[in-house]
């Protein structure tokens, strides 16, 4: 079962230059209690598509095509009150940095009461035994609860940003980078909270990142962008060992696999595309080493490539041989 | 801690250098050194009385000396015109300064912030194109020409308020409590107030614009509206409470730079306040008067100044309470 | 003969061109705002170069009418476009002469307020330790002190010259500009050029007026541009309180005569509200330019 479907969306920025369409296909769902693995460079348009599905987007931005769907209701189509109903109740976001996302002036337990009493419809004499209880389930001492958000470090505000998210019991969470500001070690120690808490309340998750170790270690489905498409997904294990795309090839090449010690480190070089011009044809295509003449011209769609697996690429029939290539260095060396 | 000792140290730096500007200034200009506290007109008894108190006949750095503690517990000599004490004087018209310089603050504030809030909100509308040169302008307004528009038309020509003064004529009053909160005051006070209000308005208005501006666009705002959180929380819970805090610093530092500003303004509406006293003495070349109300007029700046830091580090959690992980 | 690519690197190649400073002071003009403010001032000086030629009489010249009585409080007319004072002064002269007056005190204390912060400022952030020290406490006294009582003061016992004025202004008004421009000092002084011209052996003198003055002199003018508009106003309190020249027609002049022979009770409006009204266009063409300059020194993100 299905808690999510975006379908074909296009969401455009108005900039200095002209319009800037920052998504262009997005397209994949998240099935009920799973989580899903959204990866991709900076800018490729991840933050933007996470944004859009909560319905707070910048100012200057605007969803042009497409749908949401959330358990069968679509979201974009719904009134301004509605879209709000739906917010932080059913569907919550964990910021990248909590220090930024929480109000420096108030009290963490203030910030928790707001959300609880405003949208909640707690009553004050169960807010405070909430509050505690929201504490516990991230790891954080309770009595901590009415200290100021400056005064917790790194990981500790993380979790105050988790147990804000969790504090109405939402259905769908989307966490955007949640742990890429924090050192390796508090990294893996957030990350195992978040996961626990998801499998504990059957919460779906949606996990925007670009650090695909992240990716492999707790993701169930992976979503892979690039240049503001959605380029392959799939499950987990079938994108992550048997990629259709090579951009995603190139991607499982750059972390380091203690399995394989011989092996080296294979970035991918140039840079993705400037979106504020018109894109022609496959946009990976200028940095792939497999592109033919076709790629330049024609943009390939979103097709099943296998079971429940779906990638962009016109090659997709030689991805058994081009994976092959892929795990050679000299196969990216600069065009 | 150490910071506020640092200011606080800062604080009495300046008023001992301007204390040792006054003392060299009174002495140098009139000629005679003792012309700074002897006037001809004084008695013979409260001449020797001065002499004493201030060390007359002594040598200039014991003189200095002198001067500096009789600073300390106010002793300023004796007005020339008044033949009262100085201190005394000033006692009389610092109650009429402070109310007035408040009452206009607190107007001009309330009405800055709240529109200028707004302001901010109307962001890149018309209200905005119209709004802010019309704000600049005001501002660019000399003070006591505004007080001169305000007396001439609601004063003069509608005949709504009266012509100057802080009381009626001849009006007697039990106490200097009951006279403030007269009626009598208050009607003699909406003009001047109203004059000082409309002139400063300007700087919290635009201070606030600015700094909600800058607030709403943090990421602490974006994340209440992903909480679904009203408007109205989001706007004044959230954005005004942070944006307030520069605002509540201003409001200290113009409180201090308004007790000395207030000059023209006291002069048009005649109102017998600390800068008119001050206007009033050095035009009749009472000394000691015009060195007391200056020293007055600069402590209350220097101090407003230096709570306008305390402020600051009260106000924001994020100075007051310290880092505990 | 030497081949070009071994001309050493010298610092006078490395430091910024002043063509480029010309350029960054007319750019704030493309702002409307700005651009008002700078055709306001444009208009003001041309009328104060030619204030003899526009101005009909001698602005203190006590003038009759045909049938010999005084020409006391005569309403707007083609005789005096702005109608006379209640001693027979005609009041459209005053307000040309007094613009006269006001640019030359605005311009003055902006100029010598301007040079002091930089220079201060200059030294202090170049020099830094106790150099500083000493310098910004004298910015804390001069903060300290109440800036119209001061100015109050000075023409009181000093005299109502209008260089007294200027004095008591620029005593108290440069600290702001100073503090500024030395925070632009501290950052320009770590870049590249200045590290070349030191190791090039460039005496400090040199180093500071033709190296880094290039960089912070669009903030002074920044600075001198809102101290205009500060100097206009003080001057015209100090005129109104009754400490100005009283042989010099200056607008704060002109209101003070008003107030005193009782204008506002009987109404003469033609004669106290044209010199408030020049004040404040002159002023806030300042703060109009000004702003200009702010966008450029300190740019807002347009969102």
């Amino acid at each position: 079962m299905v808690i999510l479907t975006l379908e074909d969306l296009r969401v455009e920025y108005d900039a200095d230059a002209g319009k800037v369409r920052a998504v262009d296909r997005g397209t994949f769902s998240v099935p009920h209690g799973k989580v899903v693995g959204l990866v991709g460079e900076s800018g490729c348009g991840k933050t933007t598509l996470a944004r859009a599905v909560i319905g707070v987007m910048a100012r200057n931005a605007r969803i042009t095509h497409g749908q949401i769907r959330f358990e069968g209701r679509d979201l974009i189509a719904a009134g301004v009150s509605d879209q709000r109903a739906v917010r932080w109740r059913e569907i919550a976001f964990i910021p990248q940095s909590a220090m930024n996302a929480l109000d420096p002036v108030y009290r963490v337990s203030t910030q928790l009461r707001e959300v609880l009493v405003e949208r909640g419809g707690y009553k004050s004499a169960n807010v405070a035994a909430r509050i505690d209880e929201l504490f516990r389930m991230v790891g954080l001492d309770p009595r901590r609860q009415r200290d100021f958000p400056h005064q917790f470090s790194g990981g500790m505000r993380q979790r105050v940003g988790i147990a804000l998210a969790l504090a109405l019991q939402p259905k769908l969470l989307i966490a955007d980078e949640p742990v890429t500001a924090l050192d390796v070690i508090v990294q893996r120690q957030v990350l195992d909270t978040l996961v626990d808490l998801q499998k504990r309340f059957a919460l779906s998750l949606i996990l925007v990142t670009h650090d695909i170790s992240v990716v492999a270690y707790v993701c169930d489905r992976i979503v892979v962008m690039y240049a503001g498409q959605v380029i392959e997904t799939g499950t987990a294990a079938e994108v992550l060992e048997r990629p259709f795309h090579p951009y995603t090839m190139g991607l499982t090449n750059a972390f380091p696999d203690l399995t394989r010690a011989t092996d080296q480190l294979v970035p991918i070089p140039g840079s993705p595309p400037d979106l504020s011009e018109a894109q022609v044809g496959c946009r990976f295509a200028k940095r792939c080493p497999f592109a033919i003449a076709h790629c330049r011209s024609h943009d390939p769609p979103l097709t099943a490539v296998a079971e429940d697996h779906q990638a962009s690429c016109w090659r997709a029939g030689d991805a058994q041989k081009l994976r092959l290539e892929a795990r050679e260095a000299r196969t990216w060396s600069p065009l | 801690m150490r910071l506020i000792l640092t200011r606080l140290a800062q604080m009495l730096f300046v008023l001992w250098v301007v204390a040792t500007l006054l003392f060299y200034m009174f002495r140098l200009m009139p000629g005679d050194p003792t012309a700074a506290y002897i006037d001809s007109t004084f008695t013979e008894d409260q001449i020797q009385q001065l002499r004493r108190t201030f060390g007359l006949d002594r040598p200039l750095h014991e003189q200095y000396v002198i001067y500096l503690g009789n600073l300390l517990v106010g002793e300023f000599g004796d007005s020339f015109h008044h033949r009262r004490p100085v201190l005394e004087v000033l006692g009389g018209v610092l109650p009429n300064t402070i109310v007035l310089t408040l009452s206009g603050l607190l107007v001009a504030y309330a009405f800055g912030t709240l529109v200028g809030a707004w302001l901010a909100w109307k962001r890149g509308t018309w209200v905005e194109a119209i709004t802010i040169p019309t704000v600049l302008t005001l501002r660019a307004a000399p003070e006591f020409w505004l007080g001169m528009v305000l007396l001439a038309i609601f004063g003069f020509k509608l005949g709504w308020f009266p012509s100057g003064g802080a009381n009626s004529p001849g009006a007697i009053f039990p106490s200097e409590w009951s006279r403030l909160i007269s009626k009598d005051f208050l009607w003699h006070l909406v003009l001047p107030a109203a004059t000082l209000a409309l002139y400063l308005q300007g700087l919290p208005l635009l201070l606030m614009r600015s700094n909600m501006l800058d607030v709403m666009g943090e990421d602490f705002i974006t994340m209440a509206r992903m909480k679904g959180l009203s408007s109205w929380s989001i706007v004044m819970r959230h954005g005004a409470r942070n944006a307030l805090l520069p605002v509540a610093t201003a409001f200290a530092l113009g409180f201090g730079a308004s007790i000395g500003g207030n000059v023209v303004v006291e002069t048009v509406f005649s109102w017998p306040g600390l800068g008119k006293l001050l206007v009033n003495s050095v035009a009749a070349s009472d000394y000691p008067v015009a060195q007391g109300a200056f020293f007055l007029i600069t402590v209350v700046l220097v101090s407003m100044n230096f709570i306008a830091d305390l402020l600051y580090s009260v106000l924001d959690p994020r100075v007051s309470h310290g880092r505990r992980i | 003969m030497a081949d070009a690519s071994e001309v050493p690197l010298t610092a006078a190649r490395l430091r910024p061109r002043f063509d480029g400073a010309v350029r960054l002071l007319l750019a704030p003009f493309r702002d409307s705002l700005a651009a008002a403010g700078a055709l306001i001032y444009a208009t003001f000086v041309t009328i104060a170069l030619l204030a003899d030629v526009i101005a009909p009489y001698d602005p203190l010249e006590i003038l009759f009418r045909p049938d010999g009585n005084l020409a006391s409080s005569m309403p707007a007319g083609w005789q005096h476009p702005l109608g006379t004072t209640n001693l027979g002064r005609d009041i459209f002269s005053q307000l040309v002469i007094g613009t006269r007056a006001a640019l030359v005190v605005g311009l003055t204390a902006a100029v010598v307020v301007a040079l002091i912060g930089t220079v201060v400022g200059l030294v202090s952030g170049y020099f830094g330790g106790w150099i500083d020290a000493v310098l910004m406490r004298l910015a804390d006294v001069a903060l300290g002190i109440p800036f119209l009582p001061f100015v109050i003061l000075i023409a009181g016992l000093l005299g109502p010259r209008t260089s007294n004025v200027i004095v008591g202004i620029a005593l108290l008004l440069w600290p702001n500009t100073a503090r500024v421009i030395r925070s632009q000092v501290l950052t320009v002084r770590e870049r590249a050029f200045v590290e070349a011209a030191r190791v090039t052996g460039a005496s400090h003198t040199r180093i500071m007026f033709v190296h880094v003055a290039p960089n912070i002199l669009p903030l002074s003018f920044l600075y001198g541009s809102i101290a205009v508009g500060w100097a206009i106003l003080t001057e015209a309190s100090i005129a109104f309180l009754g400490f100005g020249p009283s042989d010099r027609v200056s607008w704060g002049y002109m209101l003070q005569d008003a107030y005193a022979s009782q204008a506002l009770s009987r109404g003469d409006y033609n004669w106290f509200v044209p010199p408030g009204l020049c004040i404040v266009l002159v002023v806030v063409a300042g703060f109009f330019i000004s702003r200009g300059y702010e966008e450029i020194l300190f740019p807002k993100l347009k969102d």
